[in-house]
């Protein structure tokens, strides 16, 4: 039922990739969301992560209109990068200037979107990404995540905030790894009752109150406790 | 392996982890008014302050830049606190020790931070760069706390953190952070502060961890470069910290939470903050989960504040207790001890409260108590004999021991011994029967005679001969 309904959305004229889009959306937010209350990923909030990984999605699209996980690895990987340096360097070089963080943060993205220009300008034309479409929205998508670098950073210092970030990104390329697979977007386009069963699985992920998976390594020491505590292990 | 699994599987129903935290605690027990007071340092202190519980002291508060850019900093005294009033994690606190005559205001790690540097932190401040959600934010100027004196040793610059942890206003774990040079002087513990845990009871340490700069956390037992133990430190004034997490918890309404003191050396506990959403890491410092302990307390009948911590200190105290009798096998009790006696056909068990008198030679009960277990006919043939209730000369009251004893002893097999016991009023014979009994989780049988005790205060006496087993506490 839900198969040829889709057909028919095909059929009126919808493209097939914002149909499959739209389908990729709430199986990506389950993901999502499992990771977070189920294994314990840790990450920036639901939007971004799931922002970025169509970022990623659509970043890594050839000119064919094909997926390319590698490329889209790569340029969506040297973005992010860029956008992490432009963040971290201007937050670092005007820490004790005062003036409105909105400021700061214009003065970092302004930063980041120069560094992709020349990125582009440099690399682009020589070598493997001039077969991506690249389109404007997921560049300027990851140019803003400068935003949230900047206020990782200034809360919980460079380490901590880097290691979010790489969270993020390893999860969000993990997703969107999946999505770019021929046999799960015609799998997707065939199911689409997959999505159906995301808002179920959201539902029960909702009422999850037991350890997430992190939480085993985190306990360990309590988990494995004996019962009594011997003056050994107190 | 499998034994590996079994234990993980039984022990993680004890541990209580951040789904279930939200859900269930958070979200049942914290209303949101309750939170809001807790996430405002500003409601938060208003709110104490109302219900006369001692907390820093305010010197002043900046609400927005226009505040700011009028402000006086000349009225600021040399050591001060900075701190943002919806902080999260302790972002944006700043301590600051002592002005020099250049005008830098001196941190705790001796760095210097100048009057424009102070406005830019302030700035910042209430820019939200701190806050909930980056919402515009408040800047609190407090006094900064003189750390309590004994923790001097413990701590390196800053103040130790005493965290009570509360639901339904019965405390049911606790801890204290102790800043360290890897912490630069910060009592948090994913900066390299060390923790305690605390003894609920007895508000004495216990185990300690210590967390890495990557995460790892490792136990330890010394201060660093030191000799001293962070285990066996009586937090000073437990008592009263308690009285005021509980009294804390009640008025701002949090039925799940964490409160938080600093312990100033002249005004004693100060409360800090109080927590809506406090960390799970105690677990790992107290060595023991919180989801069991959550569970024991949710269908308590709580009838006073001081009923709360009486149920506190009884069910989850005795830390302390526990790893002396760890080590020395013998199980601790107090000087009136509940002792619960097996009648000798086995099916009653009558709960007393024992004397334990280490002046005495044996152990005895009172003659209503023995018939009760079922010794009605010892009683009864040690009635018959006519002996007088003291006897004032000894050598008469061996003679009649030995008269009469094995005869006893014959008609009534459960009779195994008899004795002569001395007292104010000279001496008297009793007959003496073994009952089986449990002591504070202990099993064993006691030989113990048999008296009038009616006119006593207590209907029974444990005397040396069952307390080998036992160490006393007299302070239980």
């Amino acid at each position: 039922m839900f198969a040829s309904l889709i057909q028919t959305i095909i059929r009126s004229g919808i493209s097939e990739q914002t149909v499959l889009v739209l389908l990729y959306l709430p199986i990506a937010t389950t993901l999502i969301i499992f990771a977070r209350y189920v294994i314990g990923w840790r990450g920036y909030a639901l939007g971004t992560t799931t922002l970025l990984t169509f970022a990623l999605y659509e970043i890594s699209h050839t000119l064919e209109g094909e997926p390319e996980i590698f490329g889209g690895l790569l340029l969506g990987g040297a973005f992010v990068f860029m956008s992490i340096c432009a963040g971290y360097f201007v937050q670092r070089l005007l820490r004790e200037t005062r003036m409105h963080s909105l400021a700061k943060l214009t003065m970092a993205m302004t930063l980041s979107a120069i560094l992709s220009l020349v990125f582009l300008y440099n690399f682009h034309p020589k070598i493997y990404f001039s077969s991506l479409k690249l389109g404007i929205m997921p560049i300027v998508f990851i140019a803003l995540v400068v935003d949230l670098v900047i206020r990782n950073y200034v809360r919980k210092g460079f380490r901590k905030s880097l290691i979010l970030l790489m969270y993020t990104f390893a999860l969000c390329f993990s997703i969107f790894a999946l999505f770019a697979q021929d046999w799960f977007m015609t799998f997707t386009l065939r199911h689409p009752e997959l999505s159906v069963i995301s808002l179920v699985a959201a539902y029960f992920i909702g009422h999850w109150k037991g350890l997430r998976l992190t939480e085993y390594f985190r306990f360990s020491d309590l988990l494995t406790q004996d019962d009594e505590p011997t003056s050994e292990n107190r | 392996m499998m034994n590996l699994l079994q234990k993980i599987v039984k022990n993680r129903k004890k541990i209580l982890g951040l789904n279930e935290r939200n859900l269930t605690f958070v979200r049942q027990y914290d209303s949101k008014a309750a939170k809001l007071i807790a996430d405002n340092k500003v409601l938060t202190k208003k709110v104490l302050m109302k219900a006369d519980i001692p907390t820093t002291r305010m010197i002043t508060l900046i609400k927005d830049k226009d505040q700011l850019s009028s402000f006086d900093f000349g009225i600021l005294p040399k050591s001060f606190v900075v701190k943002p009033a919806n902080g999260v994690a302790g972002g944006g606190i700043e301590i600051f020790y002592n002005l020099d005559k250049e005008g830098n205001y001196v941190r705790g790690n001796g760095t210097k931070v100048s009057l424009q540097g102070l406005i830019t932190l302030m700035t910042a401040i209430l820019e939200g760069k701190y806050s909930h959600k980056f919402q515009p934010d408040q800047v609190i100027i407090e006094e900064r706390v003189i750390p309590y004196k004994e923790f001097r040793p413990y701590t390196f610059k800053g103040t130790p953190d005493i965290r009570v942890l509360l639901f339904r206003t019965v405390p049911v774990m606790a801890m204290v952070r102790w800043p360290t040079v890897d912490s630069n002087g910060k009592a948090n513990l994913s900066e390299g502060a060390a923790a305690s845990g605390i003894d609920i009871a007895t508000g004495v340490t216990t185990n300690s961890i210590k967390e890495s700069k990557n995460g790892r956390i490792a136990n330890i037992e010394y201060v660093a470069g030191t000799n001293l133990r962070y285990a066996g430190l009586k937090i000073p004034e437990w008592d009263q910290i308690l009285k005021y997490s509980v009294k804390a918890a009640d008025v701002a309404g949090l039925g799940f939470c964490a409160v938080d003191f600093l312990i100033d050396n002249e005004k004693g506990p100060l409360i800090v903050e109080l927590n809506a959403r406090p960390g799970l890491r105690i677990q790992l410092v107290n060595e023991d989960g919180l989801r069991w302990r959550l569970k024991q307390v949710k269908n308590l009948k709580l009838k006073s504040p001081s009923h709360a911590i009486r149920i506190g200190k009884d069910i989850f105290g005795g830390d302390i207790e526990e790893e002396i009798e760890a080590i020395a096998g013998k199980k601790v009790i107090s000087l009136i001890q509940p002792v619960t006696l097996i009648s000798k056909d086995g099916l009653k068990k009558i709960t007393v409260k024992a004397k334990v008198d280490t002046g005495a030679d044996y152990s005895s009960i009172d003659t209503s108590l023995a018939r009760e277990l079922g010794f009605s006919s010892a009683i009864k043939t040690y009635h018959s004999y006519d002996i007088p209730e003291f006897i004032t000369d000894a050598a008469h009251a061996h003679k009649l021991s030995q008269k009469i004893s094995s005869e006893i002893m014959e008609k009534v097999p459960e009779v195994i011994d008899t004795h002569i016991i001395r007292n104010g009023n000279g001496y008297s014979f009793r007959i003496a029967v073994q009952i089986r009994a449990n002591i504070n989780d202990r099993n064993l049988t006691i030989d113990t005679n048999i008296r009038d005790r009616s006119q006593l205060n207590f209907p029974m006496i444990l005397g040396k001969n069952e307390l080998t087993n036992f160490l006393i506490d007299p302070s239980k």
